[in-house]
């Protein structure tokens, strides 16, 4: 056979067997998940708060920390989308291309991206301390915030410098200004883009157990209160995978998949959403 | 020139970055006229066009001197009203640029960000009837029900880019399901929407198709008598077909500048002789 076509093939090769390799760890970690974690789920964990003794293998379940990872969750992002929106629309709207005040701005974001969640758990305990506050559902909001930020920020930014300056030059031709363009023009192209910006920062708050560890602190009560300490999903996990006793565990791999089909529910959600809002989008 | 003056270019000037785009341009454009912008690609044509809307504001490095005076104002001056200038002129890009949104609200678009509504609406309403048989395309129903006023707009600036017997029944849907030549018309009802009195036009045609082109070409014809348009081509049987005047730009320099019989039968540089027998191009 011909060398050329068959160093082709080794390389094709190759490249099939990395993404076998991604896609397969991916299933596996499903697989083992939904297994482990299948057993062990019932009704009652679902909807019922921990009783005494439940990290011992007493009754219980954990809806204190899939609500308080919920409102967790919506509270934070919502609080980074009210910081990132402006942030994206100035970077792309008001700065030009070369502008060297975006190209710092989108490298620190690059910056905080790359932190350790542990980190931004560490900075949040410390303002707290400072402002004489307990950990509390809305410390933990305004951690995860800070934590999902620049993913939110950047995800955005991308999107939004995907969309022609063609577009944004009809709308100021006439006579439009920027924060007409931005919000009537430019937010309606990138609205697909956007949620699901929005839905991957979700998913990575939701996700994240340092950085509440310390902020958010834990309870076995519902959230109730912003300013009392709120369970989430991955410290009880942690909690429970924690315990030498069998049984905790398998609970700690049940309250997994809760949190996995959480996320797949969100990506699921971003997916069809997207889709939905593309019905004006100029290609 | 016989022909009263709208713009008035003067000393203008153009560089992006280290390079100048366009070099020390004087001329007048006439009112209410086909004034085609002629010459080969990348000779300064679009630059100067959307120099006359300040659209070079926004790009990278640009820096523009000198003064385009419309209607007695130099709109480069630091207090000049960008949205007042932008809004005199209707711009038809190379590609059609349909906004993200309905048919309808395409149209509507520029009514609303200028806060076309309630007594200002009724006013154009009234305005546009009295210019309707003109355009020859009045809608039937002359008795305007209120509340729809926006859309007797709609239609009539629909009607006057031929579109309407293709969008009526659709109007609310997505603008950029039309054909590109469709879409190049629903820019320029877009444009007329803003009531400008100048359209610029960047090679209108160049993406579409033959009749698309022909509509086109027959909607600038048929609007000269009550718009100054300016219209960028490279090619020259439609600066024919179109342009009163003809501005030859050779390498960011007005070459040669007049009424397009005596450009196109009896040029007097050397350059545009040849441009126009396409040794260069």
């Amino acid at each position: 056979m011909d060398k050329r076509k068959i160093e082709e093939n080794i390389f094709k090769g190759l490249m099939i067997f990395s993404t076998l390799v991604v896609v397969g760890s991916l299933v596996l970690i499903l697989v083992t998940v939904f297994l482990k974690g299948f057993k062990a789920l019932n009704l009652d964990m679902l909807i019922r708060t921990p009783k005494g003794g439940y990290y011992l293998g007493k009754e219980g379940g954990i809806l204190n920390a899939i609500s308080g990872s919920i409102v967790l969750g919506i509270g934070a992002t919502f609080l980074a989308l009210l910081v990132a929106l402006p942030v994206v629309f100035y970077l792309n709207l008001y700065l030009k291309k070369k502008s060297k005040f975006a190209l710092l701005v989108r490298f620190l974001f690059d910056v905080l991206w790359g932190i350790p969640s542990i980190v931004y758990g560490a900075f949040g305990f410390t303002v707290m301390i400072f402002f004489g506050l307990q950990a509390s559902l809305l410390a933990g909001i305004i951690t995860v915030a800070l934590l999902i930020l620049p993913l939110m920020a950047r995800s955005m930014d991308e999107v939004l410098k995907m969309i022609p300056f063609e577009l944004k030059e009809a709308s100021f031709a006439i006579g439009a200004t920027k924060l007409e363009t931005a919000v009537k023009v430019v937010f309606r192209q990138a609205l697909p883009g956007i949620i699901t910006a929005i839905l991957i920062a979700f998913g990575r708050g939701i996700g994240d157990a340092a950085s509440v560890l310390f902020t958010a602190s834990f309870t076995d009560s519902l959230p109730y209160s912003l300013f009392k300490p709120v369970a989430t999903l991955p410290l009880a996990i942690f909690f429970q995978l924690g315990t030498p006793f069998p049984e905790v565990q398998e609970r700690g791999y049940a309250s997994a998949l809760v949190l996995t089909v959480i996320i797949l529910f969100v990506s699921i959600l971003s997916r069809i959403l997207s889709k939905r809002f593309t019905k004006h989008m100029v290609k | 020139m016989e022909s009263k003056t709208h713009i008035s270019i003067k000393n203008l000037s153009v560089w992006y970055g280290e390079q100048q785009a366009v070099n020390n341009v004087n001329i007048d454009i006439p009112d209410k006229k086909i004034t085609a912008i002629i010459g080969p690609s990348g000779c300064g044509k679009t630059t100067l066009l959307k120099s006359l809307n300040r659209l070079l504001d926004d790009l990278d490095g640009v820096k523009v001197t000198g003064e385009v005076i419309v209607d007695e104002e130099d709109i480069y001056t630091p207090n000049a009203e960008l949205i007042r200038i932008r809004k005199k002129m209707g711009l038809l890009s190379q590609k059609p640029q349909v906004l993200p949104m309905s048919i309808y609200e395409n149209v509507a678009y520029g009514l609303r960000i200028h806060g076309v509504k309630g007594k200002k609406l009724i006013k154009r309403v009234n305005q546009l009837e009295k210019q309707c048989p003109f355009f020859d395309v009045c809608p039937e129903k002359v008795h305007i029900k209120k509340g729809k006023e926006m859309d007797f707009l709609i239609e009539t600036y629909l009607r006057i880019v031929g579109l309407w017997d293709e969008v009526k029944k659709r109007l609310h849907s997505s603008a950029a399901k039309l054909s590109i030549g469709q879409q190049q018309r629903l820019c320029l009802a877009r444009a007329l929407a803003v009531e400008p009195e100048i359209i610029l036009a960047d090679e209108p045609t160049s993406a579409l198709d033959p009749l698309s082109s022909q509509n086109i070409e027959r909607l600038l014809v048929g609007l000269k008598k009550d718009y100054t348009i300016v219209v960028v081509t490279h090619i020259l049987r439609q600066a024919k077909r179109l342009a009163d005047y003809i501005i030859f730009l050779y390498l960011g320099e007005i070459i040669e500048y007049g009424p397009a019989e005596q450009i196109f039968e009896n040029p007097k540089e050397e350059l545009t002789k040849e441009y126009l027998k396409g040794i260069i191009s």
